[in-house]
């Protein structure tokens, strides 16, 4: 019986001489947990921009524009900051269910999970089971090995170039990316997209897989700092499991002196990382749970009892009690609530209306004929409502400067407007400088913001 | 029990790949985020019309452009950093 290629480290290496692995396929609860997951969140991502909220793309991060919309909410580049906001909540999240349940994210919803799964499942379909598949690499090239590698290269391509459309379809209507790309006439930049994410996806999913965990995912990485004693995690139970060995279905474990183990080295042989859980919590571990539904029907099988190796915590194994109250996740939920809280009430209270005063760039100043110092401007006022609004120009607590050209602008719903504004003062009793304060409000809704801005005369000597 | 083994794929390519993977991602990401922090503060309409007032350039197009731009930077960075951290002796030929 030849061993199966561990990892070994060869010393000044970075990283591990390592065998091709091929996962060998898995029926039982998690697999069937993380089949659904994976419907669940490329359903999203599939149909999602194909969904209609009045009368537009629903989820649509419309570049070209500046503009996002997600649902009924729609997004301005001066929205930013809720959108980093966002994303230090994802992060958050992460740290805190990682603290809570290990790394339920890599087993179950990370997009490198997830549109693996699915090219594995492509790869099977079409080059069969592990042994088959194992077989086929090693045969030489005949029809078909050529059919069957042909017919799966042809079906990931076309999955990829599907995945990098709907990537696209995100950031620009989807509906006319498929009228350009059924006619032809997708612009330079979309196509590039398009293969682009598409080759991520068709490299990341089918050909570099668990190599990305290894060596390129930071999260892999930095997991471990969230972990504790009371985390979640897939272990071996090495007390109940050793010693391990070969054994006939009926024979009495303990007239042998051998633990529960068979050493089927069915865990290790569906590992998509290629590790032994029995030798311990591994960083390359991803939590996939698919050793667990492996020895649960090596365990059927042999009528011994189930999770020999299971889902745990370390002071679950060691006979103590589980706590999900303590200090780290208290810390992180705490975090989390006060984040999701600030979140919803400040994108809740968002300003309906944004003014922006740019001055021009020509002149400082300019004396109109009547001998009144006149600065001149342009005005940005972005109307963030869905309604149209008539706003009202005017300078707050100061006769000194008056709006010379113009009272009222029109706004339409959602749009960015900007229009030229002349401010004068016509005898200044101030020298250089002055801070004025504009105002813009719709008296009918109510809708108003105001905005700081220069007024420049000549100095007085 | 008859196991198959399978055949392991040379040391040499797969430490290159995974090499190249570590200096690819993080530079991507980062590249990602920066582009999008830029971006979300800067209207590139604003930023050439100001600068060169005679070209036309797409909005799309100044993304692509900036995205690449930013990876090049941090791919940059990260490459450098790889080398720097080979031993000596790996550095020989
Ligand atoms: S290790 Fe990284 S890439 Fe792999 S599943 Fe986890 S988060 Fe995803
Ligand atoms: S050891 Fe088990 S849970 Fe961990 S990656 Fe391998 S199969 Fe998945």
């Amino acid at each position: 019986m030849k061993p199966l290629p561990k990892l070994v480290l060869v010393d000044d290496s970075l990283y591990a001489a390592q065998a091709k692995i091929y996962p060998r396929e898995i029926e039982g609860r998690f697999a069937r947990l993380r089949t659904i997951a994976v419907f669940a969140l490329l359903g999203v991502f599939y149909l999602f921009p194909w969904l209609r909220w009045d009368g537009r793309q629903a989820v649509l991060f419309d570049l070209p524009a500046r503009k996002f919309y997600i649902f009924g909410l729609t997004f301005w580049p001066q929205d930013f900051f809720w959108l980093a906001w966002l994303l230090i909540i994802a992060g958050v999240s992460l740290f805190f269910v990682t603290a809570l349940a290990g790394r339920l994210w890599c087993g179950y919803a990370c997009p490198q999970t997830v549109w693996t799964e699915v090219f594995l499942w492509i790869e099977r379909a079409c080059e069969g089971r592990r042994n088959q598949r194992i077989k086929l690499d090693a045969a030489p090239w005949n029809t078909e090995k050529l059919l069957r590698k042909g017919a799966k290269q042809l079906l990931w391509i076309g999955f990829a170039a599907w995945t990098g459309f709907t990537f696209v379809g995100f950031f620009t209507p989807i509906t006319d990316l498929a009228r350009e790309t059924v006619h032809f006439t997708l612009s330079g930049w979309e196509t590039f997209w398009i293969v682009f994410y598409g080759f991520a996806t068709y490299g990341n999913a089918g050909f570099l897989r668990e190599q990305v965990c290894k060596y390129m995912c930071p999260y892999a990485r930095f997991q471990s700092a969230m972990f504790d004693k009371d985390t979640l995690i897939v272990s071996y139970d090495v007390a109940r499991g050793e010693l391990r060995g070969a054994r006939k279905r009926n024979a009495d474990p303990k007239a042998l002196g051998l633990g529960d183990c068979v050493d089927c080295d069915a865990c290790v042989q569906v590992c998509p990382t290629g590790i032994d859980i029995r030798d311990g919590l591994q960083i390359e571990c991803i939590a996939c749970a698919s050793c667990i539904d492996a020895c649960d029907a090596v365990m059927d099988k042999m009528g011994y009892a189930r999770g020999l190796v299971g889902y745990t915590t370390e002071n679950l194994r060691a006979g103590k009690p589980l706590r999900l109250l303590r200090l780290r996740t208290l810390l992180y939920g705490g975090l989390l609530a006060f984040l999701l809280g600030t979140f919803v009430w400040g994108v809740a209270h968002r300003a309906p209306l944004i003014v922006e005063v740019l001055r021009d760039r020509n002149a400082l100043y300019r004396r109109s004929a009547d001998g009144a110092i006149e600065n001149s401007y342009t005005v940005k006022l972005v109307n963030k409502t869905q309604a149209a609004q008539r706003v009202r120009l005017t300078v707050v607590d100061d006769p000194r400067v008056t709006i010379a050209d113009r009272s009222d602008v029109a706004l339409p719903p959602g749009e960015v407007t900007s229009v030229p504004l002349t401010l004068r003062a016509v005898s200044p009793d101030f020298s250089g400088m002055v801070r004025i304060k504009l105002a813009a409000r719709d008296d009918a809704s109510g809708v108003a913001a105001t905005q700081t801005a220069q007024f420049f005369v000549p100095e007085k000597p | 029990m008859n196991r198959i083994v399978p055949a392991p794929v040379d040391r040499e390519t797969n430490d290159r790949l995974a090499l190249a993977g570590a200096i690819a991602w993080p530079s991507f990401f980062a590249a990602g985020v920066a582009t999008m922090v830029f971006f979300a503060l800067i209207d590139p309409d604003e930023l050439f019309n100001a600068a060169w007032p005679h070209i036309l350039l797409p909005r799309e197009f100044a993304y692509t452009l900036g995205f690449f731009v930013f990876w090049t930077a941090t791919l940059g960075a990260s490459s450098f950093t790889a080398l720097l951290l080979r031993r000596p002796k790996d550095a020989q030929p």
